[in-house]
């Protein structure tokens, strides 16, 4: 690079740099702070704008919590409604069946087979005193 | 860990930043404790921050537009723009690369609006020349201007981020969303076109 180049680049460069007295801003530093924070919000709390995600997700947890024991209510109430409507389906003779299933003294986890009617009746003729 | 700042947005926190700043005054993160800052309204940092950086991005609006009135309001809506951003920023690239993005988004705006009204900034370039005296310095002075102002806006603002800023080529392809390689090029191209330029004075001379 001869001095001319050198001299032309140096001139380009002093140029791009705008170090000349006149390339100042004419405002003050303290005057634009000042209107930048008064006058340019964006009308939304900033901070508040921030924690925004945080308060809609602990909203959202909330009233997840209100709900859920409501849902578990209901489902609750349609169960006992469920079993009321298939006990006022069994004829007498089945409760009577039933009860009597449920006073026996036997484990019931140990029959591998369960008695039917039948065999209740022969069980209930052997109970009863000979005449 | 480099760059992440973390405040919970009370004012103790405040004070601590504060405290910490001023035992350390060079902090190279200075910008990232100041943004936090300004994201509590805090007036004393928004000033330090404008008083940082209000001569580099002035002086990049001048060389970039040659309109000192518009180089100034330009620059004051950096700032604003700064302000607004404050409560989401996160330091991920150097705060300079953060700073002339926004710089030079407004800068295209500002162009854009330019090539709406030619001749009102024909106008206000003769007023510029104008009010200026000296011989040789003024013409060289003038036609790099002329020069300066002919090439594209890419060009033009990676050289002048090369040079009065010193960013690396990295720096300036984030800034101007492209690739080094590009930057390399039209960096290469401004120069030649302004040493042109000032050659060809020379020799008419």
């Amino acid at each position: 690079m001869n001095k001319n180049t050198e001299e032309i680049e140096e001139r380009i460069d002093r140029f791009l740099q705008a170090e000349e007295n006149e390339s100042f801003p004419a405002f003050q530093d303290a005057a634009l702070a000042k209107d930048i924070i008064r006058n340019h919000q964006d009308g939304f709390p900033r901070v508040a704008g921030k924690m925004l995600p945080y308060v809609t997700l602990g909203l959202a947890a909330c009233l997840a919590f209100a709900f859920l024991p409501d849902f578990g209510a209901g489902d609750a109430a349609e169960e006992f409604q469920m079993q009321d409507s298939i006990a006022e389906s069994l004829l007498d003779s089945d409760k009577e069946l039933l009860e009597d299933l449920m006073a026996l003294p036997v484990d019931v986890g140990t029959m591998e087979v369960l008695p039917d009617s039948s065999t209740l009746d022969l069980l209930a003729l052997l109970d009863s005193p000979l005449e | 860990m480099k760059g992440v700042c973390v405040w919970t947005g009370n004012s103790l926190d405040l004070l601590a930043m504060k405290e910490a700043e001023s035992k350390d005054p060079v902090h190279p993160e200075r910008e990232t404790r100041l943004m936090a800052r300004i994201a509590l309204d805090d007036q004393d940092a928004m000033e330090e921050l404008i008083g940082l950086w209000k001569l580099p991005i002035f002086r990049f609006f001048l060389r970039s537009l040659n309109q000192r009135e518009d180089a100034e309001d330009l620059t004051q809506r950096v700032f604003i723009r700064v302000y607004r951003s404050s409560p989401r920023y996160v330091a991920q690239a150097k705060f300079s690369t953060w700073l002339f993005t926004i710089a030079r988004n407004l800068l295209i705006d500002e162009i854009k609006k330019r090539k709406r009204r030619p001749q009102e900034v024909f106008d206000e370039r003769i007023e510029n020349a104008e009010g200026r005296e000296d011989g040789q310095v003024e013409e060289y002075r003038e036609i790099l201007l002329n020069q300066l102002d002919a090439i594209p806006e890419n060009q033009r603002t990676a050289l002048l981020l090369r040079v009065q800023r010193e960013l690396s080529y990295r720096e300036i392809a984030e800034v101007m969303n492209a690739t080094e390689s590009n930057v390399k090029t039209w960096i290469h191209r401004a120069r030649l076109e302004l040493r042109k330029s000032l050659s060809n004075l020379r020799q008419k001379s």
